[in-house]
């Protein structure tokens, strides 16, 4: 220690010294010449009193340097490059825009330069720049500004040079030519391709607004900047999460979040373009998907504020029916939901002004639909009504999905095939409403069966349609938890898909990942994994949506064969797909089974972190809780909870149940189940009062959901008898168990829940005095715990725990010591997760090794048990019990000055007035003694 | 669990309410004394911590002192490239048009290169003495009393007081 001091050290005891002693000390301790100058000059500065330099503090520093503007340091007449600048043009927040020329070949050529507001100072953004300046230089379309020239000057300000344009902003010209919407339209499609030539050259604009969409004095449409926003990005500081430059009434959601800028993100802007195009509206500044900024006054609110976009005036007609859809689906949230390309909105519009059916509809019927079921997954009824409306968006999909396979010249036979699915579903919902007496409403089991044989029956289909509608209902099945009859269905589509559609077909993968759910949801992972391996490869390959769901299906199928490690990676797989291909909500379906996955392995760690990164991802998306993300807190709760994470495990338990709250509105299995495992995590650390309204609500849940004698509604009785029996009301909390031991043995259930039982009761009983019960019972549990799963593994260690406890308390200490050995030793076998069991054990032993006189060792467990105990359980009952041990240890061994303090802080530990406890006299007494 | 239960309190919320502004202030025109031109950083700085809040009722900042980590952060790297981008100016000696009179240029020149000093220092102090350069960072950038940073990370204030005087003059040595 002495020999290598620190810096910090050495100034330290310098300072504790008078000036006169510390060169003795650095004589001493300091050789090393640099190190002792800076130890002087640190001695020096600090004798100086005055704060930091730099201007006070950094706001101060921050004004006093004040911003250096490019324009400032640039008159007309400078250069840059081979440039001589004119006039500024424009100014925005990272650029400001020049008239410019240079000669060439005695030619004078004007352009538009512009400067970076910042420089680029690093190798590698100066690399980047060049990059991307040379991919753009690439791009040329008649519709988008040529990229001249592009550099950094000496003095380290990056430059672009641009064709110049001469031209008003595409949404001036419009009003200013008062153009009729047609005209609009067809400005608005010259733009779409233009976009569409730059996303295929893999360069997104990023920016698009009415500034960088110009119309020159022929009526042509000319894109300014493009790509030019990741020009300003720069990679250069690991400490920025992201930099960007953009402008957010124009911005798609996912450019205020980490997610990644795509073509879509373009799609977007074009959307809110033309809604800005066609109704004269400009766009609001903010918009309806960014984050809502809760600070309130206090000046807080940032220049972007979101406000709602205004509802469309009356004076936009113009943005009617297709129009309106086209806009809607331009600029969904969601990226993937949006078109696919320019190239596709402008088709859309092509079909408008062709007066054809246009792909875009409602939107979100479906999607609303789909969650919907989601929903209710599990079996609640659904009502005709609700189960209508989900056959008008299954419709709409339908006709949506053929419309997008086919070529534009279908059209009309399309128009036919809607027509016969509209018919369809109306001849099936008539006879539904003809008998409509309420107690006798179809359930969705019903419908669909009755749908199924009028498709069968039903002459002059097309078979294409024929299956798709087949594989629909079969979806709808599966989804309200219909499994059989999901199953009857794929197999009548199965042959029809088989002849008309090969591997290159969307409808044959369809039909097979929805046949692995069916199957994995029936329990039948054999199956699963006979029809998911062989087409392993085909799903990584496809990386859509459906393959997505395929390997997710697979990889759980894996895990629940007990193949782990190959489930993770195919998790993890589906995940990085989902991710690669931009599919948040894919992405976040594999990420929670992953992190699901990995927790019930016991991979706790991993687990969490994958549990977080998936919790960031739904927060960054704005999306609603779903049944999804309670599941993922339940998760994150019962991981937590095992690794002895408290502090997470109480949250996520929480948030788990206040999503459960809001989310059903009916007694539900996992609410039951969460309701009251956070009523034992309570009981568990000791917080008793708001421990008794969620272990009583769990039973009643239990009871509702699962029946009296289920065993989760045992799990329950067994979570009331330890809440008393932690109140000391040790006769109740026997009722409370030998309810659930007659549930037992009137079911003649064989579940670990009830040899647990018998041991709680085993411990109540002796607990109260009862010792022959109290054997008769542990040697019951034992036997039951041995016949389920033999006496090697952590679940065996519960009963022989209890033994233990029982015999310290019949003061057998000696075989209570014994008991634990055994018990420890099982844990030490068992990876992690079972810490909380293990501080109990090591209590119970300490107590017998200090009541058989052997101090040091029952001292050597409390020093292990208490730190971690008090982290795990900071409120917990057995702290006091710990501390008071321990006091009485130590002043055993005559280490009277620690026994005080150790009495002192178990004596702080009670909180309630004196508890009618003699042990409390006796910590007073050491207490006193120091 | 304390520091969940911390983050309802109501000073931290005014102290987050507080650090926030002093940030938005910083990052906006009105310090720079000029009309215009908010930089990218502005832009970006705004646009970062406007995620950040808007999630904020998710995030429920179960450790208040990572926000103040960030917001330091943040708001070192405003300051020091606020001070590049005055250099750099000055370096191209293209200080021909100048808005600022002499004096005042000069003085935000010397500043500029002091932040720069002062960067370079902190870093070598992260090196020596981690949790002193967050008290620095935390003291000097996100303008918090010691006091309140040491509320921040739970530790005793007399602790804090040896840290941010052994940082003091760890940073004032280097930068003479």
């Amino acid at each position: 220690m002495e020999a290598t001091p620190t810096l910090r050290d050495l100034f330290e005891q310098a300072l504790a010294l008078p000036p006169a002693e510390r060169a003795r000390l650095l004589d001493r301790h300091c050789a090393d010449p640099a190190r002792r100058a800076e130890l002087e000059r640190m001695l020096a500065a600090d004798a100086n009193d005055d704060d930091l330099p730099g201007a006070g503090d950094a706001m101060d520093a921050a004004q006093v340097i004040g911003e250096a503007e490019t324009t400032e340091s640039l008159p007309a007449g400078s250069r840059i490059g081979p440039f001589e600048l004119l006039e500024v043009l424009g100014e925005g927040g990272s650029s400001t825009v020049f008239r410019a020329f240079r000669e060439l070949q005695d030619v004078r050529q004007y352009v538009a330069v512009k400067l970076l507001a910042r420089g680029l100072y690093t190798d590698e953004s100066r690399r980047r720049f060049r990059h991307e300046r040379e991919a753009l230089a690439r791009l040329r379309h008649p519709g988008i500004a040529r990229l001249i020239e592009g550099g950094v000057a000496d003095n380290g300000l990056a430059y672009i040079a641009l064709e110049l344009i001469d031209g008003a902003p595409i949404t001036r010209h419009a009003q200013e030519h008062d153009l009729p919407g047609r005209e609009r339209l067809l400005l608005f499609l010259q733009v779409c391709r233009a976009v569409e030539s730059a996303h295929r050259a893999l360069i997104v604009h990023r920016d698009l607004k009415p500034s960088n969409v110009l119309v020159n004095a022929d009526g042509e449409v000319k894109l300014l900047d493009f790509g030019i926003a990741k020009l300003l990005d720069d990679g250069e500081d690991a400490t920025r999460t992201r930099h960007q430059a953009l402008t957010p009434a124009y911005a798609a959601p996912e450019q205020f979040t980490p997610g990644a800028i795509t073509t879509a993100t373009d799609v977007y802007a074009l959307g809110i373009l033309l809604r800005e195009l066609l109704t004269d509206e400009r766009a609001a500044p903010g918009m309806m998907h960014a984050p809502s900024l809760r600070m309130t006054g206090n000046d807080a609110s940032p220049p972007a504020e979101p406000t709602a976009i205004p509802t469309a005036k009356p004076a936009a007609k113009r943005l009617r029916g297709d129009l309106a859809n086209i806009v809607a689906k331009a600029t969904e949230p969601e990226p993937e939901r949006r078109y696919g390309s320019a190239g596709a909105l402008a088709e859309d519009i092509e079909r408008h002004l062709d007066r054809l059916p246009v792909r875009a509809h409602p939107p979100s019927r479906w999607y609303r639909a789909g969650k919907f079921v989601a929903r209710h997954r599990g079996g609640v009824a659904l009502t005709a009504a609700l189960l209508l409306a989900i056959f008008v968006s299954l419709s709409a999909a339908l006709w949506q999905a053929h419309e997008a396979r086919q070529q534009a010249w279908l059209a009309r036979q399309q128009a036919t095939r809607a027509n016969m699915v509209r018919d369809f579903l109306e001849s099936v919902f008539e006879s539904a409403r003809a008998r409509l007496p309420r107690d006798q409403r179809p359930t969705p089991e019903d419908l669909v069966k009755q749908s199924a044989a009028d498709l069968m029956a039903r002459n002059g289909l097309p078979q294409a349609l024929r299956a798709d509608l087949l594989l629909t209902l079969a979806r709808v099945a599966h989804s309200v938890g219909s499994n059989d009859q999901a199953m009857q269905l794929l197999d009548s589509s199965a042959p029809i898909i088989q002849r008309l559609y090969g591997p290159t077909d969307a409808q044959w993968w369809d039909i097979r990942v929805l046949r692995g759910m069916v199957l994995e949801d029936q329990a039948h992972y054999p199956e699963v994994l006979r029809l998911l391996q062989p087409l392993r490869t085909g799903l990584l390959a496809r990386r859509d949506p459906v393959a997505i769901d395929g390997l997710v299906t697979l990889g759980n199928a894996l895990l629940y064969s007990g193949r782990v490690d190959e489930g993770l990676a195919t998790l993890a797989e589906a995940r990085v797909i989902a991710t690669q291909q931009r599919l948040p909500d894919a992405q976040l379906t594999a990420s929670i089974d992953e992190a699901s996955a990995l927790l019930d392995a016991e991979h706790f760690r991993a687990g969490l972190a994958r549990a977080d990164a998936t919790l960031a991802l739904w927060r960054s998306r704005g999306a609603k809780p779903d049944a999804r993300i309670v599941g993922l807190y339940e998760d994150i709760a019962l991981g937590a909870e095992a690794s002895g994470d408290i502090g997470r495990a109480d949250f996520a338990y929480r948030k788990a149940i206040d999503l459960g709250d809001r989310f059903y509105d009916k007694p539900n299995p996992d609410q039951a189940w969460n309701v009251g495992m956070y009523g034992t995590f309570l009981v568990a650390q000791g917080r008793l009062a708001e421990a008794e309204p969620y272990v009583q609500r769990g039973l009643e849940l239990r009871r509702q959901v699962f029946g009296d004698d289920h065993e989760n509604t045992l799990y329950a009785l067994a979570g009331m008898g330890k809440l008393r029996d932690a109140q000391g009301r040790h006769v109740e909390a026997i009722d409370w168990y030998t309810q659930g031991i007659a549930s037992c043995q009137r079911t003649g259930l064989e579940e670990l829940v009830c040899p647990r039982l018998l041991s709680l009761r085993a411990f109540s009983e002796a607990a109260a005095g009862r010792f022959v019960a109290a054997d008769a019972d542990i040697r019951s549990a034992l036997d039951r715990q041995r016949a389920l799963g033999g006496d090697g593994n952590a679940n065996f260690a519960y009963p022989l725990e209890k033994l233990a406890a029982v015999r310290l308390l019949e003061h057998r200490y000696a075989d209570a010591i014994a008991g634990t050995d055994r018990v420890l030793a099982i844990y030490a076998t068992v990876k992690g997760g079972m810490i909380q069991r293990e501080l109990n054990t090591r209590l119970i032993r300490a107590q017998a090794l200090f009541a058989l006189e052997r101090n040091a060792d029952a001292l050597r467990e409390l020093l292990y048990i208490e730190p971690k105990y008090a982290a795990m359980f900071p409120q917990g009952a057995d702290r006091f019990t710990i501390g008071a041990l321990e006091a009485r240890a130590l002043a055993r061994e005559h280490r009277d000055a620690e026994a005080a303090l150790a009495a002192c802080k178990a004596l702080a530990l009670v909180t309630a007035p004196p508890v009618d406890d003699p042990r409390i006299a006796e910590l007073r007494r050491l207490a006193a003694s120091r | 669990m304390s520091g969940g239960e911390a983050v309802s309190d109501g000073a931290t919320d005014a102290l987050f309410v507080e650090v926030y502004a002093r940030l938005k202030a910083m990052a906006s025109r009105q310090l720079s004394g000029q009309r215009r031109n908010a930089t990218l950083d502005t832009t970006e700085l705004v646009h970062e911590l406007y995620l950040r809040i808007g999630q904020r009722e998710e995030l429920h900042f179960r450790e208040p002192a990572q926000f103040f980590a960030y917001a330091a952060r943040a708001m070192r790297h405003l300051l020091i490239n606020r001070a590049r981008d005055r250099l750099r100016l000055r370096a191209g000696g293209q200080w021909n048009r100048v808005t600022l009179d002499d004096r005042d240029l000069k003085l935000a020149i010397d500043t500029a290169e002091q932040a720069l000093a002062l960067d370079a220092a902190l870093d070598a102090l992260e090196q020596t003495d981690a949790r002193a350069a967050k008290v620095v960072e935390l003291r000097y950038f996100a303008g918090l009393s010691l006091e309140q940073v040491a509320e921040t990370f739970g530790l005793a204030r007399r602790t804090i007081d040896r840290d941010w005087r052994f940082a003091r003059a760890f940073i004032k040595a280097r930068m003479d």
